[in-house]
């Protein structure tokens, strides 16, 4: 018979090991992907570790340019971090200023705003796809960055994230603020952010990730390979161009992943928060 | 400082949410300038249309893979990661790192990884077995829900694990105490006070499973035998392909209804269960 | 009572915020087109694969080093949405080009009735044109619509069978098949399970690849007979030749002989025996797969068809439309006239391998000795004399898709028999040609 403590040793070793099993099924896709990005194109298919190592997919990603002569997939990088970049400091400022409104400061219909925005999160994306689009038809944001990135400028998600932490603030400190003739939205940018550190980034983290993976609204209002975000053209490019060359592929799904999981790495403690606060855009 | 908010939520959603209820009861290519009220036609032509119940059928089976596998397995994640004290940080962010990769960079690595002559398929070769994964019509639409479950298994995983971790310690001990067995506190304890985290993660699961368009669009293209045809791929066709705004317009309305049923109902269903529980 | 002077002035400081991010970001985005505005550019599209696109960038430079005042800023579709897609989006939205190429009859059918492309044949100085390219008689034959002429084809592109060169030296086969029969006489000596399959079949639902697989095989098969007739509202899939067809596509799969999977480039990859394709597969094989070796035949027929009647194929065809929207048609119109000649033809050859769609193409000396330097490009070259041309309809993307949907697929995974599947296909056809577009 196995004692307590031999028992309870083999079940926990048990626990790491499945664990750890399970984790390679997680990751292996990843390897796969760095390594067929780095390996001869005949050998993608059918050898998980490379004979040798070439950069000729990288090259050819960054030099190709049918009509142009930038790399389009440069560009795309550059859209991408725009189209980001923008609507991520978009809905921080939006949704702090709006979640401190909320939270802290008193006007005719709070409430039903309030209501409203969790009313807003009810509805599935489906219903706005053809409307906004026809909405960027007639404003002519077709092909255009702010055609990207308009609808998704404010987030009710975002906003009641920041309202909900807001309400934790001790009053004392507004006033203070207050008595000291700061602004309100002086208050909000110097004294609610600061203390809402690890909302703002979880807030910002998970807009910049999700605008950086959208595909279906890029696919709809830009059909223009010079402003294309990263994952329309590669998306494109895979099925179109160079349909025959899981190289190019390959190495431009690097590209595309590399960048969010280095974010990953920076801000994992934010992630895991950010899930478990959940209410988290799935 | 709310007025912006309200601005925007007035140009980029009420107006949009309206525009799209009143198109849907019209016929309009976009390019004509002439649109024709139709009244009820397109709300009847989707009934009469076997691509959206062929959409349907394949929705449905995405979610009966889709939401019980990635249920069990992140619950299991869950309650491994729940014993352990040591490396417990990094198992779980290990497990997260799926969650952060593009829709697209995913799609393209499975797609090779697992093509009829791709890796998987190589190593597989060598025991004599060909797994059609995404080309077999029976099989597309599971492969599919499979590798939607390798993104997600790491996010709902910590879910659950944030539930196991509120309850409390003493009521596991009690119940110890009172001779229960281990299956019986999973049962009795465990599953009941994880309801929230069960709640939260189905209607997530629900509400994907309406949304899926990316990797049939990058994987399969819909096909084989339209078996990985989604109602997205649907809409966007409808829409951005034939160009039939006001059908693409009632085929979201409709789509946006069943997907409220379901989340109506799931929530329904696990409510009463807590009551019997 | 705390929205008071603050909140009036924070308002507006967010109003400029606000109008400061878009605006900020329409300047950014707005330097692709910009051109278009002030001067007299043309904007020009054309089909996104890399061959052509060396082509058209030679000649788009040649234009605008000697046509300053009107310059084309030159741009691929994307090739991930069909150009189709593109173009219908880009005229709703007002972001369209002024010419397009990559475009394909029935497309061109569509377009017109919407009424968003000139009639070329009523500008100036068009019969000159199609005289002098040799091309008249194409256009009279296969290019009018409701009585005008939409398109000017650039290319044809006749399908011919390449049979892989070392699998038949292996087994010391010298006389190629040329009914269904004998090729599957032949495989049962050359097909070995998994590793050499027969036949190439596209196995996609893409609506455009039956062009080059099922609608080829019946050119064949029906010794060009048309598979629609587009006025009666009648579709022909369900007689002898489309029956013969289909029973071949449904044995090669039932026997093994072509997987249920993609394999990416399994005939240049030498995986399989044969395979269908154009003759601007020639370019792209000798750069992807230099080692490749193959022979051009004439497609397979069905047993019944006469042994000494030549073999018939399908030649698929684009051309360029002008658009009605253009501010610049007359600048746009001298361009289409400039790019169609003789000299450029003979670059376009030579770069592409697409044959350019004229009739004089085996006589005419400027083509005589590039064909005799590349003996598989007069294969096709001849072969585009023994071609016939798609049929001409507004509803091909229908038309095809129910193909796919009601044959192909069915067929494929062996759902239907072959006799089913052409039933189903032919009725659901004719009920959409009746209902009209």
């Amino acid at each position: 018979m196995l004692n307590r403590s031999q028992s309870k040793f083999l079940s926990l070793t048990a626990t790491y090991a499945l664990l750890a099993t399970g984790l390679i099924f997680i990751i292996f896709p990843y390897i796969w992907m760095v390594l067929a990005s780095l390996k001869p194109s005949a050998e993608i298919y059918n050898r998980l570790i490379p004979t040798r190592i070439t950069l000729e997919h990288y090259r050819m990603v960054f030099s190709l340019g049918s009509t142009g002569s930038t790399s389009p997939f440069v560009r795309a990088i550059f859209n991408s971090l725009v189209v980001s970049s923008i609507t991520t400091l978009s809905v921080v400022f939006f949704g702090a200023i709006t979640g401190y409104a909320l939270a802290r400061l008193r006007f005719k219909g709070q409430n039903l705003l309030k209501n409203f925005i969790l009313f807003q999160m009810l509805f599935p994306i489906v219903l706005f796809l053809i409307p906004r689009f026809l909405l960027m038809i007639r404003l002519g944001w077709i092909n255009t960055y702010q055609g990207m990135f308009s609808p998704f400028m404010m987030s009710a998600w975002g906003t009641f994230l920041f309202m909900q932490f807001f309400k934790t603030v001790p009053q004392s400190l507004i006033d203070a603020a207050r008595l000291d003739g700061c602004s309100e939205l002086r208050i909000v940018f110097r004294i609610m952010l600061p203390l809402s550190k690890s909302v703002t980034i979880i807030v910002a983290i998970f807009t910049f990730m999700s605008m950086w993976d959208e595909f279906l609204w890029y696919l709809i209002v830009t059909k223009d390979y010079n402003l294309m975000p990263l994952s329309v053209l590669l998306g494109l490019y895979t099925r179109g161009e160079y349909s025959s060359y899981p190289g190019i592929q390959v190495a431009g799904a690097t590209l595309l992943t590399l960048p969010i999981l280095a974010l990953f790495y920076f801000f994992r403690e934010y992630f895991t928060k950010g899930i478990t606060m959940t209410g988290v855009k799935g | 400082m709310v007025i912006p908010y309200i601005l925007f939520t007035i140009i980029f959603w009420v107006y949009p949410l309206i525009w799209g209820i009143l198109i849907a009861f019209k016929k309009w290519n976009i390019i004509s300038p002439v649109t024709e009220f139709v009244g009820l036609d397109n709300f009847i032509k989707i009934l009469h249309d076997p691509l959206f119940w062929i959409s349907f059928k394949n929705t449905l089976i995405f979610m009966v893979v889709f939401v019980p596998l990635s249920i069990i397995c992140s619950l299991m994640v869950a309650l491994l990661l729940n014993r352990i004290k040591l490396l417990r940080s990094f198992f779980s962010l290990g497990y997260l790192m799926s969650y952060v990769s593009a829709g697209v960079a995913y799609s393209i690595v499975f797609r090779l990884l697992f093509s009829g002559d791709g890796l998987i398929n190589s190593w597989l070769g060598k025991v004599g077995i060909t797994i059609p994964w995404f080309s077999s019509p029976k099989l597309a639409m599971v492969s599919i829900a499979f590798i939607v479950v390798w993104k997600f298994l790491g996010y709902y995983s910590l879910i659950f694990l944030a539930g196991l971790q509120s309850i409390p310690s003493t009521i596991y001990e009690s119940a110890e105490i009172a001779g229960a067995s281990k299956w019986m506190i999973f049962r009795r304890i465990t599953v009941p006070l994880l309801n929230p985290s069960f709640t939260i993660i189905l209607i997530f699961a629900v509400i994907l499973s309406f949304n899926i368009f990316t990797e049939p669009y990058m994987i399969t293209g819909g096909g084989p035998l339209d078996s990985t045809q989604t109602f997205m791929m649907q809409i966007y066709y409808q829409t951005f392909t034939a160009l039939h705004a006001g059908y693409g317009s009632s085929f979201a309305i409709t789509v946006a209804i069943i997907s409220f049923t379901f989340v109506f109902i799931v929530k329904k269903t696990i409510e009463k269960d807590m009551i019997y529980s | 009572m705390i929205n008071g002077s603050h909140g009036i002035s924070m308002l507006s400081r967010l109003g400029i915020n606000f109008i400061a991010i878009t605006l900020g970001t329409t300047v950014m985005s707005c330097d692709s087109r910009q051109a278009r505005d002030g001067s007299q550019n043309i904007v020009y599209w054309t089909a996104p694969s890399v061959e052509l696109s060396r082509f058209e960038k030679k000649v788009v430079e040649e234009w605008n080093s000697s046509h300053p005042e009107a310059r084309i800023t030159w741009n691929t579709i994307p090739a991930g949405v069909t150009s189709e897609e593109v173009i219908l989006t880009a005229i709703a939205t007002r972001t369209g080009p002024d010419i397009s190429s990559n475009i394909f009859g029935g497309f061109a059918a569509q377009l017109a009735d919407a009424g968003v492309i000139v009639a070329l044949d009523t500008l100036p100085g068009f019969w000159d044109l199609m005289e002098t390219r040799n091309m008249a008689n194409i256009i009279r034959d296969n290019w009018f619509y409701k009585g005008h002429v939409y398109i000017i084809p650039v290319y044809v592109n006749p399908q011919l069978m390449w049979y892989n060169q070392s699998i038949l030296d292996k087994h010391g086969i010298t006389e190629l098949p040329r009914t269904y029969s004998e090729f599957f006489t032949l495989l049962d000596k050359v097909y070995i399970p998994q590793k050499v399959y027969g036949l190439t079949v596209d196995i996609s639902s893409k609506w455009f690849r039956r062009w080059f697989d099922y609608l080829t095989l019946y050119a064949a098969a029906s010794g060009g007979e048309p598979y629609l007739d587009v006025n009666e509202s009648e579709a022909f899939f369900d007689n002898k030749a489309g029956l013969a067809v289909t029973e071949f596509i449904a044995q090669i799969f039932k026997k093994g002989y072509a997987p249920r999977f993609e394999i990416q480039d399994g005939f240049k990859k030498g995986i399989f025996l044969a395979s269908i394709k154009g003759a601007g597969d020639i370019v792209r094989t000798g750069r992807m797969y230099p080692d490749l070796e193959y022979v051009i035949a004439p497609l397979l027929v069905p047993d019944y068809y006469p042994m000494d009647a030549p073999v018939t194929t399908l030649a698929e065809s684009k051309g360029i439309a002008l658009f009605n929207t253009s501010q610049n048609k007359e600048k746009a119109w001298d361009f289409i006239k400039w790019y169609f000649s003789d000299r450029h033809d003979s670059l376009w050859l030579e770069i592409t391998n697409y044959l350019p769609a004229r009739e004089d193409l085996t006589t005419n000396p400027i083509f005589i000795e590039y064909f005799s330097d590349n003996p598989n490009m007069g294969i096709y070259a001849a072969a585009f004399e023994q071609s016939v041309p798609l049929v001409m309809t507004s509803q091909t993307v229908e038309v095809q898709t129910l193909l796919n949907r009601e044959l192909w697929q069915p067929i494929i995974f062996g759902l239907k028999s072959p006799l089913k599947a052409s039933r189903d296909a032919n009725t659901a056809i004719e009920r959409i040609l009746k209902s009209g577009p």
